[in-house]
Order: C-alpha cells, then sequence, then structure tokens
C-alpha cells in the first residue's frame, strides 16, 4: 500500500484516504477545528506520508491510519501554537497512544516543511529565469510532458533541439538559484 | 554519452540510472580531480533531484485535491436508503409496509 502510495497511484491513494479521513474529521471538530481545517490538515498529513515512502527504506513503526492521524494532531497543534490558541485538549485521553512516537512525528513534519521550502525557493528561481524557460522546465518536471510533446508545444522543429534549450535553462537555473541559496 | 557533454545532460543521465559502467567510472574519476566541475555537477543533480520530486508532490497533491472535491460531492448526494430487510421494517406503519405491493393489488383489482 505504501508503494502504492509513493507511485501516486489513485486507487491506493484514496483507499488511504477514505479509510482515514473521517477519523481525523471526527477527532479534529471534537477539538474545536471545521471541517474544511480537517481538510487541509489531513492532506497535509498525506504529502508527509508521501514524501517519507519516497525513500525506499522507510517502513512505517504503526498502522498508516495511526500514522495519519498523528501527524494531523501534530499540526493541529502548532496551528494552535501559531495563532496563541490554548491547546487545551493535549491532555486527553488520546494522547497516550502515539505519545512515545511523538518525537519521529516532529522530525518527519520538520523534514517536510524544510522540503516545502525549498521547494519554493525552486519555484521563485524559476520565476526570475523567465520565459520560455519557466514554462519549458515546468512542463517537463512539473506536468510530465516529454521532449515530443514540449517541441509540438513550443514550436520547436524537433525533440533534440527542444532537449538543448531545457539544458541550457537548466544550466541558467541553476546559477540563479544557488545565487539564491548563497545570500 | 561522454563525460564532456553538457553537465545537465550528465546529471539527469547520471540521475536517472542510465550512464553506462564505464561512463561512471569516467565520471567519478573526473570528480576526484576536477573540483569545479564535481561543483557544478551536485548543483546540477541537487537540482534535477528537487524537481522531479516537486513535480511529483505537485501532481500528488492536486490527486489528493481531485479525492477531497469527489468525496465531498459523494457525500453531498448521498440519499437516504430505504432498506427493507432490516429488522426495523416491521416497526413501521402497515401501510409504509405494504406500499412496494400497491400497484400489484391495485393491478389485481384488490
Amino acid at each position: 500500500m505504501l508503494a502504492a502510495l509513493a507511485a501516486g497511484e489513485r486507487t491506493a491513494t484514496e483507499h488511504i484516504y477514505q479509510q482515514n479521513y473521517h477519523i481525523v474529521n471526527g477527532w479534529l471538530i471534537k477539538h474545536g477545528g471545521s471541517p474544511a481545517d480537517t481538510a487541509d490538515l489531513f492532506q497535509e498529513a498525506m504529502v508527509v506520508l508521501f514524501g517519507k515512502a519516497q525513500d525506499g527504506e522507510f517502513r512505517l513503526t504503526c498502522s498508516i491510519g495511526t500514522y495519519l492521524f498523528a501527524i494531523s494532531k501534530y499540526l493541529w497543534y502548532k496551528k494552535l501554537q501559531k495563532q496563541n490558541r490554548e491547546p487545551v485538549f493535549l491532555q486527553d485521553n488520546t494522547e497516550s497512544e502515539d505519545d512515545d512516537l511523538g518525537i519521529a512525528y516532529e522530525d518527519d513534519v520538520n523534514v517536510h516543511q524544510e522540503r516545502e521550502t525549498h521547494y519554493d525557493q525552486l519555484n521563485v528561481a524559476l520565476d526570475e529565469i523567465g520565459e520560455p524557460c519557466r514554462s519549458l522546465l515546468k512542463a517537463f518536471y512539473h506536468h510530465d510532458k516529454n521532449m515530443q510533446e514540449i517541441a509540438a508545444d513550443f514550436g520547436y522543429t524537433n525533440p533534440d533541439n527542444a532537449k538543448t534549450q531545457k539544458y541550457k535553462c537548466l544550466a541558467r537555473l541553476r546559477k540563479i538559484f544557488y545565487a539564491m541559496q548563497a545570500k | 554519452m561522454s563525460i564532456n557533454n553538457n553537465i545537465g545532460e550528465l546529471a539527469e543521465a547520471y540521475v536517472s540510472g542510465s550512464l553506462r559502467e564505464t561512463e561512471v567510472l569516467e565520471l567519478k574519476s573526473r570528480l576526484e580531480t576536477d573540483t569545479v566541475f564535481a561543483n557544478e555537477f551536485y548543483e546540477m543533480t541537487n537540482l534535477i533531484r528537487s524537481f522531479q520530486g516537486s513535480g511529483k508532490q505537485k501532481r500528488f497533491r492536486s490527486m489528493l485535491r481531485d479525492i477531497t472535491t469527489s468525496s465531498k460531492r459523494r457525500r453531498l448526494t448521498k440519499r437516504p436508503v430505504i432498506s427493507f430487510s432490516h429488522p426495523s421494517f416491521g416497526a413501521q406503519p402497515l401501510w409504509l409496509q405494504a406500499w412496494p405491493y400497491l400497484p400489484l393489488l391495485s393491478l389485481s383489482g384488490a
């Protein structure tokens, strides 16, 4: 199931989503959240799990449901802390089941947030590079288009020309991205 | 592929694991001896991996949004189902219990 999730398979993702969403939703509603909060938090927890699952060595020490529930709870506490709202429910009895794993979840969320920041910086560099490089690189890496499609979309005479342009764009992006990192 | 080719192409082939064994050996020896090349190469492989990772995550997020929307739609369009095999059925008023048979009764002239 985790391998299928890592591969981004819809059936597995939908199954995990349907199995666990209502559990997180029930808990969050009881603890001051809204259905909209659940939608945001649960999606983020799914992305944390997806990120972890990309590492072939990753093994879950609990069930997928327990992991998603704990990550969602942790994200909710963090959100409340950010809003300066008192996390009064930290004392509740649902805490005991994943107390020992709390630190690991915290690490996973921190790694996820660092990765998000890194991706944001990449997007800033992409915005700085300008067109057509921005759209070309996005078409290849974000929209999973092949060089044949890119050549047709961007008006290159053949896929090889599009490929040459892609490498020129990558070289420019590398300079912009690492210059930003050095600042 | 020669390792003298452009770094982007070389880094992409390295990340995808499509370099031949001899090319990997040649690359490793250049990485050890040419620090400027090594620095550019590692920056490029990191950039490509980041790009691939962000692309994967973007597509995953988009799929999650789609799943959220479709499950919300499913919840909203769910209609109550009357089950005649449910134990509570017998507790319903007689006219409600009999309604599925009413067309048959009227056809037989009862």
